[in-house]
């Protein structure tokens, strides 16, 4: 048994790249010459903890680091230094143990064998993890509940469409039972009703109270649904780690309100915000200091035939923008460097 | 709540990993015109054999090199047995290191209970026996229409089976080498290329040893390429007589244990190499 950790612990990670300069690598005239080595940060001084029952989206731009760490977490890589514990293991020296614990999926890799049935390949992953037949029975009928895998999971794995793989590489992870799960970009390539299971069952996963799980997706509507906890990682760092709604806090950007009018208004005076644009019918607001969002809501609906109000930069998208757009900013080229 | 949700304490009891064994010819069974392909092959070339070994043999009188028309051709038969079924590295199934490294699902050897290389080690073994199913129907069929000879003797069949199991386990071991040799090289197209071309000309499978000139002969009978093919088949033919079999068991075990302490070496390297995949 691995005691009574069930969480994940991430102290001090830092892990960097080396990489060659192909550019110029071949060279006729020195064609002995040793290629340029560098070396590109991709995770600095990481720390992280994820307790049992908790629900967190890993966050950041593309090449932010966000497999990196995943990978870290998961024991395929080995960081430079730091340490990683999961249920109370390392993941890279206990490789076997761990992975009784964790369940894995990585975007568009699949787990699953081409040739066969995709149920032949549950049936040799619970060979591979000795899970007693009545057990393994049950959880494939759950999942199938969900996921709806049986109108496909007698063709063999080569002839099915992308969702239907992912779905299946989804119960794949899921099928020992594991109480930690890192989902790198799970929902890629899915359809608007796929991904609804999907969340469903993640959900239902959530709600146990049982389960650390780690999420990464640039599908910010999903964040929202999910997860409480975001972690928001930026070059390697970790630049926000919180509640979902302390995020709207780090970026203290300014919120506009987009107003859709039944009729294009005459000149518009409102208490509560000012006008910034308009264009026709739809014409966006700014808050006062001091009023909030109901109050605003409230005078418009009052006086005017609204259509829609849209909350512009109080989306994780939004915010994500914001975010994102600043670190840029403020910290040019923080990677790279000579040496190796 | 769904008992679905509920994590499960690990299980106690030993992977049941030894059912990996069906792997290949449950894939193969998938894939009934490969099985067909793996057939139609056999027969062309045990046939084209025939045909080769007849117009020599009418040529150049009762003996070639020491062996008669019949010796010949069941070294030919046995050969060609011999070296169809092993299938994971004809890429088909896209089963290999090579291509599990390019699209990157060879992290899952390594997320899952069962090392790596023990995986491997099931899959190989069933791929053997299923390559030894192909050898037992087509010899069965090959002495029914007399076309091969029984072995000269009850203790040259057993010794043979012993060789050919030791022959089975080097085969594994060098296409395992080949292949692992991916991780550093990304594609290991070339090597296997090589490989194969080496696997085809010194193991015998192609042409018999002793036709080749004797420095080449005697410098490929001790590589390891001769113990796959060459060696159990000589045995069988009874062109190896039992009574001098044992040094050539010797290097044979030999081989499988300097491959496989040489696989142990490239496994836990490749296991720290994992980082060659991006994403
Ligand atoms: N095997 C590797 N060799 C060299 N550099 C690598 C390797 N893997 C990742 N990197 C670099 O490390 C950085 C982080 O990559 P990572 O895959 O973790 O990003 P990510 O956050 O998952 O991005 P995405 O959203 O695009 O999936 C990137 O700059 C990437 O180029
Ligand atoms: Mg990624």
């Amino acid at each position: 048994m691995s005691g009574t950790d069930h969480g994940i612990t991430v102290t001090g990670v830092t892990k960097t790249f080396r990489t060659w300069d192909t550019a110029d690598a071949w060279s006729i005239r020195r064609p002995l010459r040793r290629r340029r080595a560098r070396r590109a940060v991709a995770l600095a001084d990481v720390d992280l903890r994820i307790e049992r029952g908790e629900f967190i989206g890993l966050l950041g731009q593309n090449g932010a680091g966000k497999s990196t760490l995943i990978k870290i977490m998961t024991g395929l890589l080995l960081p430079e230094e730091g340490s990683v514990r999961v249920c109370g293991l390392d993941p890279y020296a206990d490789r076997e143990r761990n992975a009784h614990n964790m369940g894995v999926t990585f975007g568009q890799r699949t787990q699953m064998w081409w040739d066969l049935p995709a149920r032949d390949s549950f049936g040799i992953l619970r060979d591979i993890y000795g899970l007693p037949p009545t057990v393994w029975r049950d959880t494939l009928t759950q999942l199938d509940d969900v996921l709806a895998l049986s109108a496909f999971w007698d063709t063999p794995v080569r002839f099915l469409s992308l969702g239907q793989r992912v779905r299946c590489d989804l119960a794949a992870a899921l099928l020992h039972r594991p109480p930690v799960l890192f989902l790198d970009e799970p929902t890629i390539g899915l359809d608007v009703l796929v991904k609804d299971q999907v969340r469903e069952l993640l959900t239902r996963y959530a709600t146990t109270g049982d389960h650390a799980i780690v999420l990464t997706t640039h599908d910010m509507a999903e964040v929202e649904a999910l997860c409480r906890r975001i972690v928001v990682i930026d070059r390697g760092r970790i630049v926000h780690d919180g509640p979902r709604e302390a995020l709207a806090d780090v970026t203290d950007a300014e919120h506009t309100y987009l107003v859709e009018f039944e009729t294009p208004p005459p000149a518009l005076h409102l208490l509560t915000a000012d006008v910034v644009s308009g264009e026709g019918p739809t014409v966006r607001v700014r808050p006062r200091p001091g009023a909030d969002r109901a109050q605003v809501t409230a005078e418009l609906l009052a006086a005017h035939a609204v259509r829609s109000v849209v909350y512009e930069g109080t989306r994780a998208e939004d915010i994500l923008r914001t975010l994102y757009g600043r670190t840029a900013r403020q910290s040019p080229a923080a990677a790279g460097g000579g040496g190796g | 709540m769904s008992p679905l949700a509920r994590p499960a304490a690990p299980p106690d009891r030993a992977p049941r990993a030894h059912r990996l064994i069906t792997l290949v010819p449950r894939s193969e069974w998938a894939y009934r015109p490969r099985i067909a392909a793996t057939g139609f092959v056999i027969v062309t070339q045990v046939f084209l054999y025939v045909l080769l070994w007849r117009a020599l043999y009418r040529e150049s009188g009762d003996t070639v090199v020491g062996l008669d028309m019949s010796q010949a051709i069941t070294y030919s038969v046995l050969a060609t047995l011999m070296g169809t079924g092993r299938v994971i590295l004809e890429g088909a199934s896209q089963e290999t290191a090579q291509s599990k490294i390019r699209d990157g699902s060879v992290v899952f050897w390594f997320v899952r209970p069962l090392a790596a290389r023990r995986y491997c080690a099931w899959r190989g073994l069933g791929e053997s026996l299923y390559a030894t199913l192909w050898l037992l129907g087509g010899l069965t069929v090959g002495v029914l229409c007399s076309l091969v000879a029984l072995p000269p003797s009850w203790s040259a069949a057993a010794v043979t089976v012993v060789s050919y199991a030791l022959g089975q386990v080097v085969f594994y071991q060098i296409s395992l080498l080949v292949d692992l040799t991916s991780f550093w090289t990304i594609t290991s197209f070339g090597v296997n290329r090589l490989a194969a071309f080496a696997q085809l000309l010194l193991s015998g499978g192609l042409i018999p040893l002793w036709l080749f000139p004797d420095w080449f002969r005697s410098t490929a009978g001790h590589l390891p390429f001769a113990a796959t093919i060459n060696v159990p088949v000589s045995l069988y033919t009874g062109r190896i007589p039992v009574t001098a079999s044992a040094p050539y068991l010797a290097e044979q075990a030999l081989w499988c244990v300097l491959l496989a302490m040489l696989g142990r070496l490239m496994w836990r390297r490749a296991a720290r190499r994992l980082l060659v995949l991006g994403g």
